[in-house]
């Protein structure tokens, strides 16, 4: 495993390869930080009265914060999918693949570099949050746990983007796809409203949802509160997406013409 | 004359052929919208209820002026397209009437918008808006199309800068998110913070929204329908004028 070509010797290298990505694409920085912070403030200003009326007062960027940093991930990821998408196209994957490296590097790589990005969302959004009352009320830890779990989510978001990458015929056939499905999780998350307001038969909808898992995980972990089954169920959608995901992108990567 | 109105039949029919056979602009006009009223309805009803503010009867005017916007957005896009392709130009060494180009586009513009209005009117119906007269939903489907209008003429000025069809539409939803969001279209104007609510309250998208909803029976038309007829008529010119400039200048 550590030899000169193995997992974890590759691995970092595409990981820094992908992070340096990510740093010059505008585009993806955009997707990460800049679309959730003005999501973020407008929300704020349309509805921060309605539903903090609805909500009994709980302050509304203290629930909008954990959800766009789970909107950020997921959209960035995007970014992510789209690139790994044209390192495919572009020849380069072929000139990877007659080196003597791990066939898996690359992935693996990308999902790593993932943890960078989460880190500048989470960095980024919870400083602007401070600004219009989020607050972390739990002690040092969970901050600590607040960040790792980001990351969690990260790493196993961004393997539904890189599955897509391997099997998709064209770009226009990969970000759209991902945009919906993502604009569905995050409305359908409980980041937006309180489950009380969605309407009765999209409530299962909403408690079934990954991303709820992740925006309540996150939410418990600033706020306080019970935090055992939001995390158990965090970490269980992250295995299921990863080994799901994971092994068709690995798989079909490297059937990959 | 005759080849005015000949020419503008024959360029107003491509823009909507194109537009029948672009799946992006299908989508635009008649799943987004949809897709926004479903999730807006979804997630935000309940919660505005709550306030008194009845969703069922006052979103599909949102709903419709957001859609007319993206009727916009399409619109700076074909522009674009037109002109980075050398379409625009070599029309002009044709026998063709000036004024059958943008007369043309804006027979597309306004099949595409009467299409969306169609559809998202219909849906609101079936959810169980209501409109209280005749006339009303008339004056509703007119003001949305003039509106719509409007907005092609604005949105497709950046057609004529932009350095690809791709980037106008990109241009063209840095207005839109904040003109949409920040109006009267999904909270009352008083659920904004203070120092917001005079944008939000005289702003041209909450007055055209105002107007429809008046429209259809909701708000006093007489203070609501003046204003939007006044930004209407008012952008329409300056961006007519602007448009005008800009297509003389592109060729």
């Amino acid at each position: 495993m550590n030899a000169p070509g193995g997992l974890a010797r590759t691995a970092p290298v595409f990981a820094g390869r992908s992070f340096k990505r990510f740093i010059r694409t505008p585009e993806t920085i955009v997707a990460t930080v800049g679309f959730p912070l003005i999501l973020m403030l407008t929300l704020l200003a349309v509805f921060s009265n309605a539903v903090e009326a609805f909500d009994d007062g709980g302050v509304y960027a203290q629930r909008l914060v954990p959800a766009l940093v789970v909107s950020g991930l997921m959209f960035g990821s995007i970014g992510t999918a789209v690139g790994f998408f044209s390192d495919l196209g572009g020849g380069y994957m072929q000139r990877i693949r007659t080196l003597p490296i791990a066939p898996a590097g690359p992935l693996v790589g990308a999902v790593i570099a993932e943890v960078g990005r989460a880190m500048i969302a989470v960095v980024v959004l919870v400083a602007v949050g401070y600004v219009v009352g989020f607050r972390f009320d739990n002690g040092l830890v969970p901050v600590f746990g607040f960040g790792a779990l980001a990351a969690l989510a990260a790493v196993s978001i961004v393997w539904i983007g890189l599955a897509l990458a391997t099997v998709a015929s064209s770009q226009e056939a990969l970000g759209p796809p991902l945009s919906a499905l993502f604009l569905l999780l995050l409305f359908f998350s409980r980041g937006l409203v309180p489950l009380d307001a969605y309407p009765g038969w999209a409530q299962p909808i909403v408690e079934a949802n990954p991303a709820t898992a992740y925006v309540t995980a996150l939410d418990r972990l600033a706020r306080g509160g019970e935090l055992a089954e939001p995390i158990l169920a965090s970490v269980a959608w992250s295995i299921a997406l990863t080994a799901v995901f994971g092994s068709i992108a690995i798989r079909s990567v490297r059937r990959h013409p | 004359m005759s080849s005015l109105v000949a020419d503008t039949r024959l360029l107003g029919a491509r823009s909507i052929l194109r537009a029948r056979r672009n799946p992006a602009t299908v989508v635009g006009a008649i799943v987004f919208p949809l897709l926004f009223f479903a999730l807006f309805n979804i997630v935000m009803r309940k919660v505005l209820d709550a306030q008194g503010f009845d969703y069922v009867q006052l979103l599909p005017p949102t709903i419709v002026v957001q859609a007319m916007i993206f009727t916009g957005m399409s619109s700076a896009y074909y522009v674009a397209a037109d002109r980075l392709s050398g379409f625009s130009t070599r029309l002009r060494s044709l026998p063709v009437h000036r004024a059958s180009p943008i007369l043309g586009r804006a027979v597309g513009d306004l099949a595409r918008a009467s299409v969306s209005l169609v559809v998202i009117v219909a849906v609101g119906v079936v959810t169980g808006m209501r409109f209280e007269s005749f006339g009303g939903a008339i004056g509703f489907l007119g003001v949305a199309l003039c509106f719509a209008l409007v907005a092609s003429l604005g949105m497709g000025l950046l057609g004529y800068v932009a350095s690809s069809p791709d980037a106008a539409v990109s241009i063209a939803s840095v207005p839109y998110l904040p003109l949409l969001m920040l109006s009267s279209g999904f909270v009352p104007v008083e659920d904004f913070p203070q120092w917001l609510q005079p944008f939000v309250e005289w702003q041209p998208v909450t007055a055209v929204i105002d107007a429809l909803r008046a429209l259809a029976g909701d708000g006093d038309l007489g203070d609501t329908l003046p204003v939007a007829v006044g930004w209407i008529v008012g952008l329409g010119v300056v961006f007519a004028a602007l448009g005008a400039r800009a297509f003389g200048r592109s060729s």
